[in-house]
């Protein structure tokens, strides 16, 4: 049974891009444009994984983990976040956030696919 | 990679160009406020989103020079929304200059341009992040960090930096066995990770748990399932990358006890479960807290955003079978009527199809109608050029932007807009000192506007300057041989001769303007879209040219009428009334006019096989009048006319298609019809049979092409 | 869109071979062999009646449906300034796509499909046509193998479709 990503991000290329890499790599993409989409998307589809973009509007991607955390039944749930630059504090801010991890764009298929595997049981 | 992922890719690129239009607008728009004063959070912040999506893209899709160049563009427009430089005029300007030059990176990224020369946009941009404003304006506040910032990060304290790598052993072989300890924090399975993920991404490499350590695991009553207790030691083969080994644990907690190491020449280490201690002093310590920032609303208020509709994107081309498809339903419904009986035509069932066939194609049409705006959105941009290469300075006023009209007008009137916005500039708004002279202000007005009234939509560009200089248009006209030296024209048809082929007065021959390409040009486009160039200019004041457009209405209900066994179609909008003429109803008056009586009034008539100059059947007398049928119509220009036909067929909703996409436009006809059997029926245009001047209409003399 | 109205050719641009060659179809009008472009070409069709147009030179027969287009129809004869074409059985009308606008002319006969190469095509000799900008140039193709001795193979004039432009007549006529 695959398992089902939820990509959040308001970039429709960039939905798009992960779609292709992540459906090559076997497994079910769920899609939403921002925040509070996303926040809706995640208790229709109950994903295994987020991956949620930062700059968004409506809500963006650091408001949206810490919605996400703050329901009890999602504290497991693994989050990755987006973002063109990783330096040491935007990890601490992603982490102090609730992001269980993250992923540099423009993202390299291989390293997308091991970030995942360290946070999808 | 198979041609159908690159095809993908590029179909995926495609639509991120189509990003990048939308977030050039939204940051021209945004700027453009900003220029105006308003740089309130919600402006910046959209600017800034918008910039940074296209770096995000740009990155994906390997533009190395336009990820650069908005990296550094982003840059500014952080410090911005972090109130740390202030959008004063000058820094707007800068922006306003980057702006530019980043839309001419998106068109080289698109191949549609030469890379630009951004060294001068943008060591502007550096020395405006260096400065923290543009120097000789009002001091920049002091840059202080904002707390309401959600997206400031603060320094802190990341574990990393106390990790030891170097070896234990004095002298490891280069590559030895990894040796690998890992003991999560009890925070570990926070955030939804799970520390085993890591250990089985180790096993991934090649890696081999060796030892564990169970000292801190308590009785199975007190055991918490979400803290850590277990710590594990593993090898890894020494060929595995340090990047490798350290990829597994980039997730992992700061204050988790993690260590590699190539183990030394010894032995490896013996089942004892052994912890090193941990390398990382701080780590007992959790990292300062932050403030969650992003939970609280900052200061300023999110703006209220105007709920975003769902949107699709659909391919024009389907859009245009759609409405084929809906045109053909039309048709066949007609035909469907035609077969029954008239006491089957009035059954509800029929009125109903039609009314649904209606609805579908409103809706149909609605989709393709777009609102002009994007035709203008290049305007501002070209203003900005034309304003530096001419030195003329002009302000814009645009209205009307919200006016909807069919997409492939917007497609069709860009290139027409654009000459004309730059005949304004050139030619028509005066210099400085010129203006001055006059008493007008020294900053050109140019307005743009788009209206709709009734069946057709104007798009009109005018201008505060000096006029059309009639008498040079003139003697250039005659110049050029476009008009015999003494011929006499009305002010009109003077104005009118700027669209003449071959046409420029301009002396010199603008590196904008060009030899005289443009309003010939433009008149060719609007006619080609069905329209008419209308041209209003008055010395001193001012000139106004105006694309008058039709709507596309694709249906038109009409009636089938007969001449000389030929099928065409009268609009029934313009039908009054059908007479079959009483002898002697209709009567002469000159040797070729006739009026018919109608109730007391005498309205001329017509004979439209005339009109079409359709030859007369060799010997033949006029058709008695009685024999016919006249229509009366209504018309703007003439008032109540009676069309003489040869017989009606029916009336029915036909399908509009356009003569001029292929042909050019026919004085008399407003383009053609599919009938039901696939033949073709000429729509008349009524106003311009029943014009008076129009007698005939005759074929312009053939070139004489045989040398 | 229906597809009952098939066409006998569809437009094929030509690969990219070396020493840039194209593919041209060529037709005869009169004694004179002419050749358009293949990618232009869109349909060839049976000669039909087209509809009258009123107000128009005598070359445009009128207007024909096109899959639900509406048409021109060019008498190529007469736009050239030659005589009218008489219509026969192996009359047809080549539909071709130039300059974003679609046109029918009448031609003779259809005669090939053949590939020439850029180098071969030289600019064209005085002919009998007055409007020099519509010859593109001249080019000598071969006979078929097929064709027998005796067949030399042709001079084709290569028409410049765009140049035959139909649009705008005549400008400020009196």
């Amino acid at each position: 049974m695959s398992k089902t990503i939820l990509t959040v991000d308001d970039s429709a290329s960039m939905r798009m891009l992960l779609k292709a890499s992540l459906t090559a790599q076997g497994y079910r993409i769920e899609a939403a444009e921002d925040g509070r989409r996303g926040l809706e998307r995640l208790a229709e589809v109950k994903p295994d994984l987020v991956i949620t973009d930062i700059n968004m509007p409506e809500m963006d991607g650091f408001e949206l983990i810490e919605a996400v955390r703050a329901d009890p039944e999602h504290r497991g749930l693994p989050i990755l976040v987006l973002s063109t630059e990783f330096s040491d504090e935007k990890k601490a801010r992603a982490r102090a956030a609730g992001a269980t991890g993250w992923i540099t764009k423009p993202f390299d298929a291989n390293k997308l696919g091991s970030a995942i595997r360290r946070v999808c049981p | 990679m198979s041609d159908g992922v690159s095809d993908d890719l590029d179909d995926i690129q495609a639509i991120f160009f189509e990003e990048c239009a939308e977030g050039l607008a939204t940051a021209e728009a945004g700027l453009s406020a900003m220029a105006a004063g308003d740089a309130s959070a919600a402006t910046v912040a959209a600017v800034f989103r918008a910039i940074h999506s296209i770096k995000g893209g740009a990155g994906a899709f390997g533009h190395g020079a336009l990820t650069a160049f908005s990296h550094l563009f982003e840059n500014l427009l952080d410090e911005v929304r972090a109130g740390r430089v202030a959008a004063t005029p000058g820094v707007t300007r800068v922006m306003l200059s980057a702006f530019d030059v980043l839309s001419d990176h998106v068109a080289a990224a698109r191949g549609q341009a030469p890379v630009p020369d951004d060294a001068p946009a943008l060591a502007a941009l550096e020395r405006v992040l260096a400065d923290g404003g543009v120097p000789d304006e009002a001091p920049v506040p002091a840059p202080e960090p904002t707390s309401d910032d959600p997206f400031d990060f603060e320094p802190v304290a990341v574990a990393f930096d106390g990790l030891d790598f170097d070896p234990p052993a004095p002298e490891p072989a280069a590559d030895a066995d990894w040796m690998v300890t890992f003991a999560p924090s009890d925070a570990a399975m926070a955030n939804g990770a799970e520390p085993l993920l890591v250990v089985r991404e180790l096993e991934g490499l090649g890696g081999r748990v060796t030892a564990a350590d169970l000292s801190r695991l308590p009785p199975l009553a007190e055991l918490s399932p979400e803290t850590a207790y277990i710590g594990w030691t593993l090898s890894l083969p020494g060929s595995v990358d340090e990047e490798a080994v350290a990829e597994c644990f980039d997730f992992v907690a700061p204050d988790a006890a993690m260590a590699w190491t190539r183990a030394a020449a010894e032995p490896a280490a013996a089942s004892d479960p052994v912890i090193p201690d941990p390398v990382l002093p701080a780590a007992a310590e959790a990292p300062p807290p932050l403030a969650p920032e992003a939970a609280s609303a900052p200061a300023a208020a999110p703006p209220a955003l105007p709920a975003a509709e769902q949107t699709i994107r659909v391919d024009l081309h389907k859009l245009d079978l759609l409405l084929n498809l809906v045109g053909e339903l039309v048709i066949r419904g007609s035909i469907l009527a035609d077969r029954l009986s008239p006491k089957d035509q009035e059954r509800v069932e029929l009125p109903q199809l039609a009314r649904l066939t209606r609805e579908i194609q409103d809706n149909v049409m609605s989709l393709r109608a777009q609102p002009i705006k994007q035709a203008f959105s290049r305007v501002p941009r070209m203003l900005r050029d034309l304003s530096a290469e001419t030195g003329k300075t002009v302000t814009l006023e645009v209205s009307g932007e919200t006016t909807e009209v069919d997409k492939g007008v917007i497609e069709k009137i860009g290139e027409p807009l654009t000459h004309m916005i730059r005949n304004a500039v050139d030619h028509g708004i005066e210099p400085a000192a010129v203006r001055a002279a006059a008493g007008k202000p020294e900053v050109g007005t140019i307005r743009l506007s788009a209206e709709q009234k009734g069946a057709r939509i104007f798009v009109r560009v005018s201008d505060d300057g000096g006029g059309i200089d009639r008498q040079r248009v003139r003697a250039k006209a005659v110049e050029k041989g476009i008009v015999a030296p003494d011929a006499i024209l009305s002010d009109e048809e003077v104005d009118q001769l700027i669209c003449a082929p071959g046409f420029s007065t301009a002396e010199t021959i603008s590196a904008i303007s060009g030899r005289g390409v443009g309003m010939d040009v433009v008149r060719a486009n609007v006619e080609a879209l069905g329209g008419r160039v209308e041209i209003a200019s008055e010395p001193g004041v001012g000139t106004a040219i105006t694309m008058v457009l039709p709507l596309t209405l694709a249906i038109l209900e009409g009636m089938i009428v007969r001449l000389a066994g030929q099928r065409f179609v009268l609009p029934l909008a313009n039908v009054v009334e059908t007479v079959q003429p009483a002898p002697g109803q209709v009567r002469p008056t000159t040797t070729t006019g006739e009026v018919i009586e109608l109730r007391g009034n005498y309205l001329p008539v017509r004979r439209l096989t005339e009109t079409f100059g359709f030859p007369a059947l060799a010997g033949a007398a006029r058709t008695a009048p009685e024999d016919a049928l006249v229509i009366i119509v209504e018309s703007e220009g003439a008032g109540l006319v009676g069309l003489m036909v040869d017989t009606i067929d029916d009336r029915r909703e036909v399908v509009i298609k356009s003569l001029d996409q292929n042909l050019h436009p026919i004085r008399g006809l407003g383009g053609a019809t599919i009938l039901g059997d696939g033949s073709i029926a000429l729509i008349l245009d009524v106003e311009a049979l029943v014009a008076p001047a129009q007698r005939r209409i005759v074929a312009p003399t053939p070139h004489r092409i045989a040398a | 869109m229906t597809n009952d109205n098939a066409p006998v050719t569809s437009p094929v641009t030509s690969g990219p071979v070396s020493q840039a060659e194209r593919k041209i179809v060529t037709f005869s009008l009169g004694v004179q062999v002419f050749g358009i472009e293949m990618a232009s070409l869109i349909e060839i069709r049976e000669w039909a009646e087209p509809t009258p147009l009123p107000g128009v030179p005598s070359y445009i027969k009128g207007v024909t449906n096109l899959r639900g287009t509406v048409v021109p129809v060019v008498g190529l004869s007469e736009r050239l300034g030659w005589p009218p074409s008489r219509v026969h059985s192996r009359s047809c009308v080549l539909v071709v796509q130039a300059g974003g606008r679609q046109a029918g002319f009448l031609v003779d006969e259809v005669a090939d499909i053949v590939s020439i190469k850029d180098a071969d095509v030289r600019p064209a000799p005085d002919t009998e046509i007055g409007e020099p900008a519509i010859i593109k140039g001249l080019v000598h193709v071969p006979a078929r193998a097929s064709e027998g001795e005796g067949a030399g193979g042709a001079m084709v004039l290569l028409l410049d479709l765009e140049a035959l432009n139909l649009t705008r007549s005549a400008d400020l006529a009196a």
